[in-house]
């Protein structure tokens, strides 16, 4: 949710989305593809330093999201380089005195590409993720025509999803004031209440949504009008070069 | 005699077993400014919403320019009549400003130039350049109010409806609420405003119109309704501040002309000193 802030603020948010939203998943595709360390390690450093420097996405911002992937990652990053055995058969080994617990060369290698690739990936999803608003990645999906029913549901869940969260904010204040938070059972009871009273407002407020989309003649299409952020010659020459760079590497490393 | 833009007569609505609405009759004129006055659930909002053909009536008509709107034609009401509802929030769907105000527009199967201008007049209008491309969770709420009546604006609707459209807002806020009613009525478009502040319905509006337990109790220019004690009773109103003092003053011997009364504070204020300066 909070990641759509910084993409408003995004100086790259005036760039043409479906142009960002290819960038992204290309490269995505390709760091899958192409299995190679460089190619992860050279798109890490280059889609970073284009959210920070580029879209001027604060660096605390960035470091923290990127923190949580990060912490899956170096769990899963030792559980794939370390393997049980009842035999010392690695390079280096623990004995856990019924067990040892090995780390092998290979085992240490896979683990290290697996990291970087899924991290390289994030990188891909983040640069679009900070520099496009959410609606922004509605209307791509619109313009690929996919169907009309999944956009509507996306346009209105991203409008209503804030209001939800505000209604339930604004409760769960109220009820903190009158001290429904005060124990753990008490806080049970509270989040109950506020689940079910949410419910109920949600469907009285739904007949006032309703009713204020047929007075300005909602006919079963919810359209809008979209603005066209046209996609200047630099930067689709920028995005190639980017690509024909990363496939270069990836063509230097295998050899 | 000048045709109604907008007539009601013998208008019946009820939700269910209840009546919200019985035997309302109302025309309104080409650039009026009428208040729609009332406690709490005396049907002003039904009566909006009936007006506006998202509601179908039970009995009586609907005449626009003198035509009859039949049932089928409702959405014509739509486009003649637009609603600017008291909470923006359950008024805005779009994911940014821009896209809001389009939404009427391109309800209204216009061209897309056509859309693009009146949404680019819209935020000219309102004054919502800066804001074009915000996300509306993002707003305040003098700002929503703003978005909010920009997308009605858009629709270029003959007539518009406000419901309570300074509640929730700061005085600052309100203040700019009421230039751009001024605004809207110099621009020649007619107005309905849902109030309960009375201040504000006095010196605002040049009609108007009180309800009680879904019936019009009284319609009529703002001093006579402020008169008659038994509709303010019945209306839970209260008189406005400015004819308190004057009919005080008038008590007291110290205005003679009762029936000038002053329309905003200001103008009390400056009567009353020019008043003391004749004294001394």
């Amino acid at each position: 949710m909070q990641i759509d802030r910084y993409a408003y603020r995004s100086n790259v948010n005036s760039w043409n989305a479906g142009f960002k939203v290819l960038l992204s998943i290309g490269t995505l595709c390709m760091v899958i593809a192409f299995d190679e360390v460089m190619v992860s390690l050279f798109v890490i450093m280059s889609l970073g330093a284009f959210t920070l420097g580029v879209g001027k996405t604060p660096v605390r911002v960035y470091l923290r999201f990127m923190s949580v992937p990060l912490a899956f990652m170096i769990c899963s990053g030792i559980a794939i380089a370390a393997q049980f055995s009842s035999l010392p058969s690695g390079e280096w080994n623990i004995s856990a005195h019924f067990f040892y617990l090995c780390l092998t060369k290979s085992g240490i290698k896979l683990a290290v590409q697996v990291s970087v690739k899924a991290i390289a990936g994030m990188s891909a999803v983040y640069m679009m993720a900070f520099s496009t608003p959410m609606h922004e990645i509605i209307g791509v999906m619109q313009k690929i025509r996919l169907p009309g029913l999944l956009i509507e549901l996306m346009n209105l869940i991203y409008r209503y999803i804030f209001i939800l969260f505000d209604v339930a904010a604004e409760m769960q204040t109220a009820a903190r004031a009158r001290l429904g938070y005060q124990s753990f059972r008490k806080s049970l009871r509270t989040f109950a209440l506020i689940a079910g009273s949410l419910f109920v407002v949600s469907l009285r407020k739904a007949n006032a949504y309703y009713d204020a989309l047929l007075s300005r003649g909602y006919d079963g299409k919810i359209e809008f009008l979209t603005e066209k952020k046209r996609l200047k010659a630099w930067q689709a020459a920028g995005g190639a070069i980017y690509f024909t760079a990363v496939i270069l590497i990836w063509r230097f490393c295998k050899r | 005699m000048k045709q109604p833009l907008l007539s009601v007569k013998n208008l019946y609505y009820s939700y269910g077993e209840k009546a919200a609405l019985s035997n309302v009759s109302l025309e309104i004129f080409q650039g009026e400014k009428i208040a729609v006055m009332g406690s709490n659930g005396a049907g002003k909002s039904t009566f909006f919403l009936n007006l506006n053909g998202v509601l179908k009536p039970d009995a009586g008509g609907i005449f626009f320019q003198g035509k009859k709107i039949e049932k089928k034609g409702l959405r014509e009401l739509r486009r003649r009549v637009g609603f600017v509802f008291q909470d923006a929030d359950s008024q805005i769907i779009a994911p940014t400003v821009a896209a809001e105000i389009s939404f009427g527009p391109m309800n209204l199967n216009l061209s897309g130039a056509e859309v693009e201008k009146r949404v680019e007049d819209s935020i000219a209008y309102m004054d919502l350049g800066d804001l074009r491309g915000r996300p509306p969770h993002y707003l305040s709420g003098g700002e929503k109010k703003r978005v909010s009546i920009a997308d009605i604006l858009a629709m270029e609707t003959e007539i518009m409806i406000f419901d309570e459209p300074m509640a929730a807002l700061d005085p600052v806020n309100s203040e700019n609420v009421e230039e751009i009613l001024n605004r809207l009525h110099r621009d020649g478009r007619t107005l309905l405003i849902a109030t309960h502040d009375v201040n504000f319905a006095y010196r605002y509006a040049d009609r108007i119109v009180v309800f009680s337990e879904g019936r019009i109790i009284a319609d009529g220019a703002p001093v006579e309704i402020f008169r008659e004690e038994e509709v303010l009773e019945r209306a839970h109103l209260k008189q406005p501040g400015a004819m308190i003092v004057w009919d005080a003053l008038c008590a007291a011997g110290i205005v003679s002309n009762r029936e000038a009364y002053p329309v905003t504070f200001e103008q009390a204020a400056e009567e009353i000193a020019r008043i003391g300066e004749g004294r001394s």
